[in-house]
């Protein structure tokens, strides 16, 4: 090893609609970080994302060495076993560590992402409750980015244009497609777009206050995280709705990254399980198969680098992701 | 002759009970096997929407069980010794199982409001053309071991409450708690999270305990549950896990007395639906969640 080598740890939260880096130093500073869309195409985006990490390191600091790395979000079993993770971790706990960081005292995190939201209770920085949505993703950022697509508006003025609202209009917003109808229905009847847009925001405040936040004491300091809280018309409307100062800390997009490259950080894995960036230059391919064991017919999905198989999940028994691949 | 029993829904309020009935009257017994997906694939396609998912899966069964015994054994459980109402829905099984099988059906009303459970018992005997002292010893035999298996989780329950991993009562109707498939291996799951995930229903109580509470109950799993919670919160506990099944009227109003005798205690409550569409993922990711907080 290098004498001037510097120990680095990074932290990847793949989400439905996003993947997120973090680089991090041993003082936990972030040398690098990116926000960017999946396209739905998970695989493709950790090869791209890596070769960027790569090409910046090589660009800035080439004495920069991978000590760790950790996967969060709904992606990160599959994320985990191609990178090889030395952390796989949950996104609740990964935000809760991450926010704890930059705003120790945060009692509460709200939390939007591409097609789920969460809110996070927080003691003396340690998790005491939580809340996932259920069954239903109103108010999520997909849904807000079909709205402003619809609208031709691009996302990042969407918050814009909901701040020049000076009378916002209700907007039905218990469920998406109610919200959309009657967001068309209003735009017919001539209320102004920002009105509109203005309306949306709270009307999605409220709904994921009434539903993700139900029954949970909503203290400050709040924190606001996640794709959506780069909308400042959300963040003016979950001001209004709770009427309380809303917290959004520096790297709010990519905070599961941070938290979990925090994680690995103080774990300090000896041998990081870490295969090196060049899997972004190798064949990486996902495949399924009909599992015929039993009647349950599982779906077995297999990740194979370079033709040979490195993990498969998808099954019930756990015959065939509980075999030894390395 | 053969009698089906659907395994599934309210045979798990007494497993081995009706079985070894049966047995001992002489008759052979067929279970249909542990849910599976094809199970639940038919009794969601047969079932009325609004039906609850724990119904669904009860008709899966039944289906499964059509054509392969000459009776399929549905009882109508209405009230219990305490005469406290079973869920509504099970009230209409029997008369569902007509309509949904050519198979005959065997059923006999468990209404203790009107009559008490051996002479019910007695009665399903007789339409088997069974004399009353047969049905007594099968009723005696059935008895005993089910007495056995209630020991068994007794121990069971000692043994896990008294483990130096950190417990999670997990409570659910039976059915949810022992049916692996539709409840996501959820025992599994925590053992792999190093948690001793301990079920509501082996938690030894006695009924009598009951008439301490200030609530007036309507359901029997209603008052058996709270009267189990009571108990198990003699034991220092690290959190509880309840789970309920998609669109389950009795649990909407049940849960909030359970989350309360949690909370009240500053346990960690957490609160599951399980249903045909549940997504692993999710489900896993709430465990991991709840488990960290811990």
């Amino acid at each position: 090893m290098n004498q001037k080598s510097l120990k680095t740890y990074l932290g990847i939260d793949i989400g439905s609609l996003t993947i997120k880096f973090v680089l991090i130093d041993e003082k936990a500073e972030v040398l690098y970080w990116k926000y960017e869309r999946t396209g739905g195409r998970p695989v493709e985006a950790i090869k791209n994302g890596l070769k960027k990490v790569k090409d910046w390191i090589e660009s800035h600091n080439p004495q920069i060495e991978i000590c760790g790395v950790g996967t969060t979000g709904s992606g990160r079993y599959l994320i985990g076993s191609i990178v090889g993770a030395d952390v796989i971790k949950n996104e609740i706990t990964a935000h809760a560590k991450g926010v704890t960081h930059f705003v120790p005292e945060a009692k509460t995190v709200i939390e939007i992402g591409g097609q789920d939201s969460k809110i996070i209770i927080l003691e003396n920085g340690v998790v005491v409750d939580f809340a996932l949505n259920y069954l239903c993703s109103a108010g999520t950022g997909a849904f807000l980015d079909a709205q402003a697509f619809r609208l031709g508006i691009p996302i990042e003025k969407f918050g814009e244009m909901a701040l020049k609202s000076k009378n916002p209009t209700q907007i039905a917003s218990r469920c998406s497609v109610f919200a959309e109808s009657d967001m068309i229905h209003k735009q017919q009847i001539g209320h102004k777009i920002e009105d509109i847009i203005a309306g949306l925001c709270q009307g999605l405040a409220r709904n994921y206050l009434a539903g993700v936040g139900k029954g949970k004491k909503i203290l400050p300091p709040i924190v606001f995280l996640g794709g959506v809280s780069e909308n400042v018309g959300m963040r003016w409307a979950f001001r209004e709705a709770l009427g309380q100062e809303i917290i959004v800390p520096k790297y709010n997009t990519v905070m599961g990254a941070f938290g979990v490259a925090l994680l690995v950080k103080e774990m300090a894995p000896q041998n990081t399980k870490f295969r090196g960036f060049e899997i972004s230059d190798k064949e990486i391919e996902c495949d399924s198969f009909q599992c015929s064991g039993c009647p349950n017919k599982c779906e077995v999905i297999q990740a194979k680098i370079e033709g040979k198989i490195v993990a498969r999940w998808g099954d019930r028994c756990g015959k065939w992701s509980n075999l030894r691949y390395d | 002759m053969k009698i089906g029993i659907p395994q599934a829904l309210i045979y798990w309020k007494r497993p081995f009970f009706w079985e070894t009935f049966f047995q001992e009257l002489g008759f052979d017994v067929l279970l249909s096997p542990k849910t599976n997906k094809e199970i639940i694939e038919v009794g969601t396609k047969i079932s009325d929407p609004e039906t609850c998912f724990s119904n669904k899966v009860y008709f899966g069964h039944l289906k499964w069980l059509e054509g392969k015994v000459d009776l399929v054994f549905v009882p109508r459980l209405k009230t219990n010794q305490e005469k406290l109402e079973y869920c509504p829905k099970f009230f209409g099984l029997p008369d569902l199982a007509k309509i949904l099988l050519k198979t005959k059906i065997l059923t006999q009303e468990f209404d203790e409001k009107k009559k008490s459970f051996q002479q019910s018992i007695i009665e399903l005997g007789e339409k088997l053309k069974r004399k009353e002292k047969e049905t007594r010893k099968a009723l005696e035999k059935a008895l005993f071991q089910e007495g056995i298996l209630k020991e068994k989780a007794k121990e069971h329950f000692f043994e896990k409450i008294h483990s130096e991993r950190k417990k999670i009562v997990l409570i659910s109707h039976p059915y949810n708690l022992y049916d692996e498939f539709t409840n996501l291996r959820v025992k599994e799951r925590l053992e792999k999270l190093n948690i001793e995930p301990i079920f509501i229903d082996e938690v030894p109580s006695s009924p009598l305990q009951g008439q301490a509470f200030a609530i007036q109950f309507h359901w029997e799993f209603g008052k058996e549950m709270m009267e189990k919670i009571e108990e198990v919160l003699k034991y220092p506990l690290s959190g509880a896990i309840q789970i309920s099944s998609f669109a389950c009227g009795c649990d909407a109003v049940l849960k909030e007395f359970v989350e309360k005798s949690f909370k009240e205690k500053n346990i960690p409550f957490l609160y599951l639906i399980i249903d045909e569409h549940t997504g692993e993922a999710g489900f896993q990711t709430r465990l991991e969640a709840f488990v960290d907080t811990l």
